[in-house]
């Protein structure tokens, strides 16, 4: 009797020691794969991204690479990559395998035109932003950003080769990277503004391309353009002016002017693209702003609520200047003598940049822009006391208008780039 | 023989009740044991569920199918504080851009709940009724980094200034054996969602 008990016993005990253990040996099962789950979910995720990049890499030194990638063998998981491209965008869809997890990322790239910019300068010089300085939109600049204070960056910031901060604490609204390589070509040409200029002369009956001398230009609120050609800032001395409709005029929405300088003012009505291109030295290739430059509304506007400039939903009129040279403020009655300037437009400077025609003039106002400023050197457009107040030329309050971010005026220069417009993860 | 047998009764009375007392115990460690780990599966369980989702969320913050919805992906963040946040996103991928929102609520919420701690993490798409789940949440903090990679104090004014973000999440049983709550705590040290810094 007592030995059947002591089996019974025993076996009861091996019984209750064995569910007990088979529970917490299942617990422990589950938990480690759950831990392994999560680890294969994210090395898989990992890899893909790694993936991405890799082709990313491969896009940035060569813009027409589409061969993906094909079961690369990557920290012991697989990555894939597939590139599609249309006529607007390239899709790089990069999938990583770990195990049985998968992964997925997709990257659409658009190319990158320098409008986006609200300031690009080439070489910053010696130009060091300090407390005040306000930038509202994307900067870049292919020199180190030097800081010496508290500036503000609204948008996002980058630099080629740094950012070297003497003391302060600046503030990027809107991240910054350094490393960035978005050059200005050297010699850059007006290739494709010239040509759309000659393709709406010669197949559109427009008349919006010129060779050989300077042009004086106004815009008219009306939708109209009213042009005349000569030499020099006398326009008494010029042609008798030709009103045109702005789509007549330029049908394909390109101004281009060769070998000579333009002399711009009024109202736009429209979008169009203003170009001097293929000058032979200083003295042309140049675009002077006689007077204000302006769209029939403000692209941008201030919303107290939101305490930030917005976009102006009714404003769909666009200007772009380009200048080989400089677009420069012209030393005219308009402009000098404590009369601001206001400029609605994309500046573009190939080789030059944005300044003054007189460094001497005394205190006159602001230099109003609202839209963005791109310019291979960092001109001055005043002199400063050794108080800080102005003792010649302009101060500058620069808007970017954030519909570049989205729309270009016709033919804008493209960086010859892709940026990534979405990232899917 | 009347005393050897009252030996022999309470000795088998004592060994007997040892083997219970014994087997009481075993059941009571069996059960407690039970708890416990199946306790501390259930805890990160949870972790890894909350985390999955913060992760996938997250990642996709400033993110939109039609990317032309949010053009300036910089401005993706509309507010953030040390225990909320809430964001642009395409939740769905449909092109549309939607708004989420992470906060946690106060542990009086959740009176039913033996832990006194845990508190509901409330995920909020667009304007729907916040509805949460209750995995067992005692802490989920935000820590915001600008480009520099200082830390931003609270409270952040531009949350555009926001470039990277440190998550801390602890979860732990809502019930627990004994009141010994098992806890598990996660730390994403710098999450960078991409679309912040396209353009």
């Amino acid at each position: 009797m007592g030995g059947k008990a002591s089996i019974l016993l025993v076996l009861g005990f091996s019984m209750i020691f064995l569910v007990i253990g088979f529970n917490f040996g299942s617990l422990s099962t589950k938990s480690v794969e759950n831990n392994i789950e999560y680890f294969s979910n994210s090395k898989s995720h990992n890899i893909a991204v790694s993936g991405a990049n890799i082709a990313l890499n491969h896009l940035f030194n060569d813009k027409d690479w589409d061969a993906g990638i094909s079961n690369l063998s990557f920290d012991n998981g697989i990555i894939n990559v597939t590139v599609n491209s249309d006529s607007s965008y390239k899709v790089v869809t990069s999938t990583g395998v770990f195990e049985d997890s998968e992964s997925q990322v997709i990257v659409k790239l658009q190319p990158s035109s320098y409008a986006k910019f609200a300031w690009y300068s080439g070489n910053m010089s010696s130009k060091v932003f300090v407390t005040g300085d306000t930038v509202w939109g994307p900067f870049h600049t292919q020199s180190k950003l030097n800081i010496n204070g508290d500036p503000v960056f609204w948008g996002k910031v980058t630099s080629l080769k740094g950012l070297s901060i003497t003391k302060g604490n600046p503030k990027f609204y809107g991240g910054y990277e350094s490393g960035i390589d978005v050059p200005l070509p050297v010699n850059y040409q007006f290739t494709n503004e010239k040509s759309m200029a000659i393709d709406g002369v010669v197949n559109h009956g427009g008349s919006s391309y010129f060779e050989g001398t300077d042009v004086w230009l106004t815009f008219n609120s009306d939708g109209t353009v009213t042009y005349r050609t000569g030499s020099g800032s006398d326009s008494s001395l010029y042609s008798a002016p030709i009103t045109q409709s702005l789509n007549a005029f330029a049908p394909k929405g390109v101004i281009y002017v060769k070998k000579g300088n333009i002399y711009a003012s009024g109202t736009v009505n429209g979008k169009i693209t203003v170009a001097v291109g293929e000058s032979s030295g200083a003295g042309n290739g140049n675009l002077y702003l006689v007077d204000n430059l302006t769209y029939r509304n403000s692209p941008m506007i201030f919303d107290p609520n939101q305490n930030k400039y917005i976009k102006n939903e009714s404003c769909s009129d666009m200007l772009g200047l380009l200048a080989t040279n400089n677009v420069i403020v012209a030393n005219t009655n308009e402009n000098v003598n404590q009369k601001d300037i206001r400029i609605d437009a994309s500046i573009f400077c190939a080789q030059g940049g944005f300044t003054i025609e007189d460094k001497t003039i005394p205190p006159s106002g602001t230099i109003f822009l609202r839209g963005g400023m791109v310019a291979a050197k960092e001109e001055l457009v005043a002199q400063l006391d050794n108080k800080g107040v102005v003792k010649n030329g302009y101060k500058k309050h620069v808007i970017f208008d954030e519909r570049f971010m989205l729309k270009i005026p016709p033919v804008f220069p493209g960086t010859g780039k892709f940026e990534i417009v979405s990232w899917y993860e | 023989m009347g005393f050897s047998t009252l030996i022999d009764i309470l000795g088998s009375t004592i060994i007997g009740g040892m083997l219970l007392m014994i087997l009481l115990r075993l059941n009571d460690a069996s059960v407690q044991n039970t708890y416990v780990y199946g306790g501390d599966l259930m805890v990160q369980q949870n972790l890894v569920e909350v985390v999955r989702l913060l992760e996938h969320d997250f990642r996709k913050i400033g993110f939109c199918k039609d990317w032309q919805q949010i053009p300036d992906q910089t401005q993706s963040i509309i507010a953030a504080d040390s225990n909320s946040i809430s964001f642009l996103t395409d939740i769905d991928s449909d092109g549309t851009v939607d708004t989420m929102k992470y906060y946690t609520g106060d542990p009086s919420e959740l009176p039913g709940t033996a832990n006194p701690r845990d508190k509901m993490l409330y995920r909020v798409v667009n304007n729907a009724t916040p509805v949460g789940t209750n995995l067992g949440v005692t802490q989920f903090s935000l820590l915001y980094f600008n480009a520099l990679g200082n830390q931003i104090s609270f409270p952040i004014a531009v949350p555009s200034e926001i470039y990277t973000m440190q998550i801390n999440i602890t979860v732990e049983n809502v019930a627990a054996y004994d009141n010994q709550y098992s806890s598990a705590f996660w730390r994403q040290i710098r999450l960078a969602a991409r679309n912040l810094n396209n353009r």
